[in-house]
């Protein structure tokens, strides 16, 4: 373990982080002006169309802003743990950080030139510019070279380790990026071998039910690529920030596997409603999906016990003692702990979207949105946030100022009003029907849609207070990278309480997780994907309806 | 593992096993399954294959009706519906070119429509009205004024 | 920190002569407890919300 990043390994990360946050100004843009446009205060100018902005603001935020960060983020924990990344790992970093930046810059210019009005889901039959899929290529082929750079990393340690577990956050990185991998199996084969050659015009038609199930395959565990690096904010560096100990190595690392092996065989949640696959499969990828549900109650367990344990050794005696000795002044626990609190209604939210024909009451509605506004955009976002106030300065040689500090917890304060009057208001009014990814209408003044209109309002206002906590988190990001005075800033990694259980090697059996993920997968999807190419209607050409 | 997390631990996967039994029964054993068809046909030949050669209502039964819809950009066929309330309504519906989504707001009818596939649901209106009926997922360029209206009257 | 060489999960049996404080005395984790049971119940009721929302449809 080192102290410090190493300066080369440190201006890996932080190229990572610039994309991603001004990824996120852009994104974030087109959010705002997509809330103002809903509750129909202003037209969009100059030709843009909403469902434009929309699929930049999915593509760059959804994608863009979180693979970036995560990298970046993981890199510097890779680095930080195991130590300066050796000359292979490095390079793969950098080439990885290239295709991606090349990837998402020809998307970028698809999206604006209105060649790729397809959302960041890009459903067939709709068929966006060729070069908007090679876009995406390039990103998860990026992806692909960081992962193995940071497996070679690991590699190295574990051979100069002998019998030594991984430390904890590189043992998560390798984790999460191997979940990656096996995840984008699936878009990489739908987007190389659908999309690619029928844009093209190579090919005629398309199975667009496969494309969907291929991609959804990819889908879901994407949202956890996206989570387990708050999770190793969470279980990792939290710890560290409140002065406390982590409550068990052990089970973080269980929990981790856990979610290797059923974040990926689950992908039909997020198809419950589509016709030609059987609903027996639908409900056994539900009871899979259910499962992956587990290692995240395992996790609320021990972030509880974290606190708890924290505030006993502080001298708390009551119930809820421990939770007033948390340092809520300090927004390295403070935006996490946001993120950590709102994920408890954002996955209260996502077990009622899977519950198999509950889906019927709630699919392609705001409540959808409202729900990936907690999760992503508020429990990962916000985590991320709180990640950057130490993670800059330590990269750049500065310090996280008590001024900086300050505005930290405002901005914090400002995103979490700001969603809940968003994405509650999403929630709602998707219960009443209104349904999501749709331009301002009132469906030619149906009372109903009428009566969605001042939740539209509300969700305007809370994008407004949103637009005005990211110019904070902008503001605050480039003073910490540029301005800041100099000086070691921590990078908080925690140790393990004397209490916990020892740490097997066991968990890192690569081998028989890949190899129960892969029975697991072919379990769920063989007889269902067979289905969809033996019994496929005729397939669909190309539309272009923007 | 400590004690109370194994208690927690075992109220949560009980509460989840629960919640699955609850569905689980709902949908395998008193038929209400998510819209899940599995019939197909030539996407460019709807308006060629029964029963979407001729959309619209048609009663089938003493209080049963079939309801055959096409789904196409932006505009849903037929679009004046009258149903009498307490009727069985089998809805069944196909695209024609992308894949759209078939909504009636305030009730359970909710499904995808994918090109060369036919979906289907069996609903049952309990209240008179004039209900919406809306596209729910993107199909391009008109998708907020893909809508149309069914009005349910008294039997 | 204890770190295992053999690879296995090791069994609470095996520790007892040298771990004797984590058998007598486990930490007080109510609060954490009890915090999880109410998050339980939030989810408990959202989700109740929404079937009875489809049940009423």
């Amino acid at each position: 373990m080192t102290e410090f990043v190493n300066k080369k390994d440190g201006q890996l990360a932080l190229s990572h982080i610039a994309v991603a946050f001004i990824a996120l100004f852009l994104g974030a843009v087109a959010g705002l002006l997509q809330t103002f446009v809903r509750s129909g205060e202003i037209e969009l100018p100059a030709g843009i169309g909403y469902y434009q902005l929309l699929t930049a603001h999915g593509v760059l935020l959804g994608l863009v802003f979180t693979t970036f960060f995560i990298i970046g983020f993981l890199y510097s924990a890779v680095s930080r743990t195991t130590g300066a990344l050796n000359t292979f790992s490095l390079k793969a970093g950098w080439i990885g950080f290239w295709f991606m930046t090349i990837g998402t810059s020809i998307a970028t210019v698809m999206i604006l030139l209105n060649k790729a009005t397809v959302l960041y889901t890009f459903y067939a039959p709709l068929q966006a510019s060729p070069w908007f899929y090679i876009g995406l290529t390039l990103v998860v082929v990026g992806s692909w070279v960081s992962g193995i750079g940071m497996f070679h990393q690991y590699a190295a340690w574990k051979k100069e380790n002998k019998g030594k577990p991984a430390p904890l956050i590189s043992f998560m990185a390798v984790s999460t990026m191997l979940l990656w991998l096996i995840a984008t199996i699936g878009v990489a084969v739908t987007v190389l071998f659908q999309f690619i050659p029928w844009s093209f015009g190579w090919v005629d038609k398309i199975n667009i039910l496969l494309s969907r199930t291929l991609f959804w395959y990819f889908g879901h565990p994407l949202v956890y690529f996206w989570l387990l690096p708050a999770y190793m904010c969470w279980y990792v560096i939290i710890p560290k920030v409140i002065g406390g100990k982590i409550f068990s190595d052990a089970l973080a690392r269980l929990a981790f596997v856990l979610f290797i092996l059923f974040s990926i065989p689950v992908g039909f949640h997020h198809q419950i409603l589509e016709s030609g696959i059987d609903p027996f499969w639908k409900f056994i990828q539900i009871v899979l999906t259910f499962m992956v549900i587990i290692p995240s109650l395992m996790t609320a367990f021990a972030l509880f016990a974290t606190f708890e344990l924290s505030g006993r050794e502080k001298g708390a005696k009551s119930l809820f003692g421990w939770f007033k000795k948390l340092p809520w002044g300090d927004v390295r626990f403070f935006a996490p702990f946001m993120g950590m609190l709102i994920f408890i209604p954002a996955g209260a939210g996502g077990i009622v979207n899977a519950s198999h024909q509950l889906n019927q009451v709630v699919h392609n509605t705001l409540f959808v949105t409202g729900h990936f506004h907690l999760t992503v955009a508020t429990s990962v976002a916000l985590t991320f946030f709180g990640i950057s106030y130490w993670l800059i300065p330590h990269l750049t040689g500065r310090t996280l100022t008590k001024k900086m500090n300050q505005l930290g917890i405002i901005q914090t304060v400002f995103w979490t009003i700001g969603m809940f009057f968003m994405s509650g208001a999403m929630h709602t009014v998707g219960l009443l029907g209104a349904p999501r990814r749709t331009a301002f209408t009132t469906y030619g003044d149906h009372p109903e849609a009428l009566a969605w209109m001042p939740y539209k309002t509300a969700m305007a206002v809370g994008g407004a207070i949103l637009f005005v906590a990211i110019l904070l988190i902008l503001y605050i990001i480039v003073y910490l990278a540029f301005w800041a005075p100099k000086g070691q800033e921590e990078y908080p990694i925690g140790e393990v309480s004397n209490d916990a259980e020892p740490t097997p090697l066991f968990f890192e059996n690569w081998k028989l997780w890949i190899g129960i993920s892969a029975v697991l997968i072919i379990l769920a999807y063989t007889v269902p994907i067979i289905d969809m190419i033996q019994n496929a209607p005729p397939g669909s050409q190309g539309f272009k309806l923007w | 593992m400590h004690k109370l997390e194994k208690i927690w631990l075992l109220i949560g996967i009980g509460t989840l096993v629960m919640f699955l039994t609850i569905v689980g029964v709902g949908a395998f054993a008193h038929g209400n399954q998510p819209p899940s068809d599995l019939a197909t046909l030539d996407p460019q030949k709807v308006d060629q294959t029964p029963p979407f050669d001729e959309p619209g209502l048609k009663k089938i039964g003493e209080n049963e009706y079939e309801l055959v819809l096409i789904a196409q950009a932006f505009s849903f066929t037929p679009n004046e519906i009258k149903i009498p309330k307490g009727a069985k309504v089998h809805i069944k519906v196909t695209s024609k070119d992308v894949v759209h989504g078939l909504q009636i707001v305030g009730t359970n009818v909710n499904m995808m429509v994918t090109p060369g596939h036919v979906n289907s649901l069996t609903y049952t209106f309990k209240e008179t009205g004039n209900y919406l009926i809306l596209c729910n997922e993107y199909c391009g360029v008109g998708h907020q004024v893909m809508g149309t209206t069914i009005e349910v009257i008294e039997g | 920190m204890l770190y295992v060489g053999n690879g296995l999960a090791p069994l609470k049996e095996d520790h007892k002569p040298m771990k004797v404080s984590q058998q007598t005395e486990e930490p007080s984790l109510k609060g954490a407890f009890v915090s999880v049971l109410m998050l339980g119940a939030f989810i408990f009721v959202t989700w109740m919300g929404v079937y009875y929302l489809f049940i009423s449809r």
